[in-house]
């Protein structure tokens, strides 16, 4: 029969065709040159029939297409609002250490995603010492500054960002690579229990 | 015709923004299928297209084969997405899986067929509308059709169609050949 006669291979066919192992050609796909092709460019490209690729939402394009423009400031790209997940000062003590003494220390832990925060203070008279440690960055490999207030902290050798104040802090702000860990609010002033 | 990509890249290189918009453009459906493949939540999702597109630019002076641009990010958004994933399932509240995604969400063939796609696709809109109209309805439309189907959508002689077809084929892998995507390559850990 001349192949130029008969119905050409349907779409289902060349596939099915395509995806056989290459072998000698049978029935119409032996005698029509231009299902052969067909056949060959499925199998090159086995995406026929599939849902085109959905664009990205147009916010993300932007976003990414002004990458060359801003770069720097559009590397950060989260910001995570920390949680407290633990404060000394609102733990219960034992009776006869609630009095003024235990106001002079505080140990408060943030946790945001995979980063916790450790916050350390103790009062030495007039002045607040502190004491930081972040974990669950990548030290060494990220850029990580503590913002207080306007102050930026940068980690010493060991990881620990150490200042002292006559006043505590009431914000503060891990700035990383990827992404910034807000902390809440820290109040300084005790509740009574 | 679009540029070929070693020619967008380098007008990348020398500091043209409309060049790297043109590129995301390009490539941005490929990135976000990868991103929406592994399983993420929308919000990792983003991120994962953003530090793909963030890591091309910081990585364009190590990048010295433009050819493989395609694989490059694909490798990238990969690495990304399952860092994410990683992350997710180590019972992050911030990114949450969806149900559906599998233990294995982006195996290298499915990566494969999804650059083969994307490629195709760019190939096809730098088509005449004549032609990318013809091959749309017969290799690309959800629902398969007949020869006598097609022809009338089209307002065509049944009998021009074969012939159409194969002109239109042969155009679509000339783009292709020019834009050096004619082969389907292998994933591997850094093509560049």
């Amino acid at each position: 029969m001349n192949a130029s006669k008969e119905k050409h291979l349907t779409r289902t066919e060349l596939i099915r065709a395509a995806g056989r192992s290459a072998r000698k050609p049978e029935g119409h796909l032996s005698r029509c040159e231009e299902c052969r092709q067909m056949v060959e460019f499925f199998r090159a490209y086995a995406v026929a029939g599939a849902i085109p690729l959905p664009a990205a939402p147009a916010g993300w394009i932007e976003r990414a297409s002004n990458l060359a423009r801003r770069p720097k400031s559009l590397e950060k790209i989260k910001q995570l609002i920390a949680g407290v997940i633990f404060d000394s000062w609102e733990a219960p003590l034992p009776v006869g250490v609630r009095g003024s003494g235990a106001m002079d220390h505080r140990r408060l832990r943030f946790r945001a995603g995979n980063t916790t925060v450790d916050l350390h203070a103790e009062r030495h008279g007039q002045t607040w010492k502190f004491l930081v440690q972040a974990a669950g960055i990548n030290r060494g490999r990220e850029k990580v500054m503590l913002a207080v207030g306007r102050k930026k902290l940068y980690p010493d050798a060991l990881g620990l960002y150490q200042w002292s104040s006559p006043r505590p802090p009431i914000r503060l702000v891990l700035h990383l690579e990827r992404r910034e860990v807000i902390l809440p609010e820290i109040k300084w002033t005790r509740r009574r229990k | 015709m679009s540029e070929i990509d070693s020619d967008i890249w380098l007008r990348v290189l020398a500091g043209d923004n409309a060049a790297w918009e043109d590129l995301v453009r390009r490539y941005q459906p490929l990135v976000y299928a990868v991103a929406v493949r592994a399983g993420l939540s929308m919000e990792d999702a983003a991120d994962c297209f953003q530090q793909t597109w963030v890591s091309l630019y910081r990585s364009r002076r190590r990048i010295h084969d433009p050819s493989r641009l395609s694989a490059w990010l694909v490798t990238t958004a990969k690495r990304e997405a399952l860092r994410l994933r990683r992350r997710a399932e180590k019972g992050d509240a911030e990114a949450i899986i969806h149900d559906w995604a599998s233990s294995d969400p982006l195996p290298d063939e499915d990566l494969e067929r999804l650059e083969a796609q994307a490629k195709l696709e760019i190939a096809l809109g730098d088509l005449d509308p004549r032609c990318h109209q013809v091959l749309w309805a017969f290799f690309f439309s959800p629902e398969e059709k007949s020869y006598e189907d097609i022809a009338r959508d089209l307002g065509m002689a049944v009998n021009s169609l074969g012939a159409m077809r194969r002109r239109c084929l042969d155009k679509l892998k000339g783009i292709l050949a020019d834009y050096g995507f004619t082969r389907v390559r292998k994933d591997e850990d850094d093509p560049l």
